[in-house]
């Protein structure tokens, strides 16, 4: 069995104990078995944190979208998906810190990987941006009036820039300048999400 | 009834009710000794930050709480200071506001948060941390420090910061600069007017950036910058006298960059815009 047959089953098997061939390539493999050892590690430490806090399964979906996207993740071949576990219990904080992890990569990716981007935006259209925007609606759906008003209207605001620096990549995708700004408009959007993030914890 | 006395009744009630207010709020008052670097936290969900030294090695907050909706609590493990507001069943738009007016030591780190501010922190040498959403923020006279902004939509005032790591961000507040200078300044917007009236500083690293406001830079003729000016869809401008470079990494646009230099060409100084205008002017 090689290493990628076996990562193919990996999320299946993360839970419970690895048998015949995936058991044997366990002891062969030190790398499989360190991965093994972290993912089981982090599920263990993600089972301690408060179950009420759980996000809804859209936003699972939705991170795992903008991450297929990018060709991070492969999509999987099962129902339930990689990253939505039978058993997941994260904090409110854990969510909104994908979510501005994923921003963070994909500002990343636009500067260090312009194919994978160009790609993205060509096959998929505003994908990552209507994505983001049920994200913007999961945000928005715990607050005050007043303060969801807001906050609506900062991200729409900085929405509105993201699309218009995408739709200008796709016309020119080696405009570094552009792809700047589409860095910084993803920075700007993270900074969103932290900052209501940090409301809802106070 | 005389229009004398419909007055003087308006008044009546007016003292009354004023009276009420004034008797609905409650002081209080913390002081702690701290040792040098200290960090003092605010959170405060609604109402004023003000923050000043305190010539001392004390930190005194008084807090003035619009009602007993609303209670302030406080965490002290060694030189961390943090106070934070804790709205109560009952707390509405109309009582939960606290006033805080914090005094720390010159070099004390300070962190405040605000949703509706203001902010202001003046005369410090640690560093500063701001957010808040709608709050105006106000920093001045901070030296060798770091400063950071976060905001949506705020306006965002700082003057005479001196040697600093100032660091902002904000969505769609304008963001006015007055006699900042590096080794860094970042101020990133997505909407809002970026102004910068100054020198830049010697040796200093300067980036602005504005979706779609504009940006508007007032320098003095002696500055020593080597200034990028570059804006994808809109204007460019530029007022001051500059030399231009042999060499550029991109071909300047006419209307839409220019580059050049002035002086020793000490501070890079890039301003960039998606839509907006960018206007480089020489303080007269």
């Amino acid at each position: 069995m090689t290493c990628s047959e076996f990562q193919d089953i990996l999320p299946d098997m993360i839970d419970g104990e690895a048998k015949g061939d995936h058991a044997d390539h366990l002891k062969s493999c030190s790398d499989c078995s360190e991965l093994v050892t972290d993912l089981r590690a982090i599920t263990q430490g993600a089972k301690l944190l408060c179950e009420a806090d759980e996000p809804s399964p859209r936003i699972w979906a939705n991170i795992q979208r903008s991450l297929e996207a990018e060709g991070l993740i492969r999509t999987p071949s099962q129902a339930g998906g990689v990253l939505v576990p039978s058993r997941r219990h994260w904090a409110r904080w854990t969510w909104a810190t994908a979510i501005a992890a994923v921003l963070a990569i994909a500002a990343v990716l636009v500067t260090h990987n312009r194919t994978t981007v160009n790609t993205a935006v060509n096959e998929t259209g505003n994908a990552a941006t209507v994505s983001a925007d049920a994200d913007d609606q999961e945000l928005l759906a715990d607050m005050s009036p007043t303060t969801r008003s807001v906050y609506e209207e900062n991200l729409k605001s900085v929405n509105a820039s993201i699309q218009e620096a995408q739709a200008t990549l796709a016309q020119d995708p080696n405009n570094e300048d552009v792809q700047h700004f589409l860095q910084d408009a993803y920075h700007q959007k993270a900074m969103v999400y932290e900052l209501a993030m940090d409301r809802s914890l106070q | 009834m005389s229009t004398a006395q419909r007055i003087r009744g308006i008044v009546v009630v007016a003292v009354a009710f004023m009276s009420t207010l004034a008797s609905a709020q409650i002081k209080k008052e913390f002081k702690y000794a701290v040792g040098p670097g200290a960090t003092v936290t605010i959170n405060n969900e609604y109402g004023p930050i003000f923050v000043k030294p305190s010539g001392s090695n004390q930190v005194l907050v008084t807090a003035t709480l619009q009602s007993d909706k609303v209670e302030v609590d406080e965490t002290r493990n060694g030189d961390r200071v943090q106070l934070k507001t804790h709205l109560l069943p009952g707390a509405t738009a109309a009582n939960r506001s606290v006033d805080y007016q914090v005094q720390v030591p010159a070099n004390a780190s300070v962190i405040i948060h605000s949703t509706n501010g203001p902010l202001h922190t003046e005369q410090l040498q640690g560093d500063v941390t701001v957010e808040g959403d709608s709050a105006p923020v106000d920093i001045r006279d901070i030296s060798n420090a770091h400063v950071h902004v976060n905001t949506l939509n705020g306006p965002i005032t700082l003057t005479n910061i001196r040697f600093g790591h100032v660091e902002v961000n904000s969505i769609g507040g304008d963001i006015t600069m007055v006699s900042v200078t590096g080794p860094l300044v970042a101020v990133t917007s997505t909407s809002g007017k970026i102004s910068y009236n100054g020198d830049f500083g010697i040796g200093g690293d300067y980036k602005m950036s504005t979706h779609s406001g504009n940006i508007e830079a007032l320098v003095p003729e002696q500055a020593s910058v080597d200034v990028t000016a570059r804006s994808v869809r809109g204007a460019v401008e530029n007022d001051f006298p500059l030399r231009p470079k042999s060499h550029t990494t991109f071909l300047p646009q006419k209307g839409r960059s220019f580059v050049g230099t002035a002086g020793q060409a000490a501070s890079s100084v890039l301003l960039r815009t998606f839509s907006g205008k960018i206007l480089l002017k020489k303080n007269k």
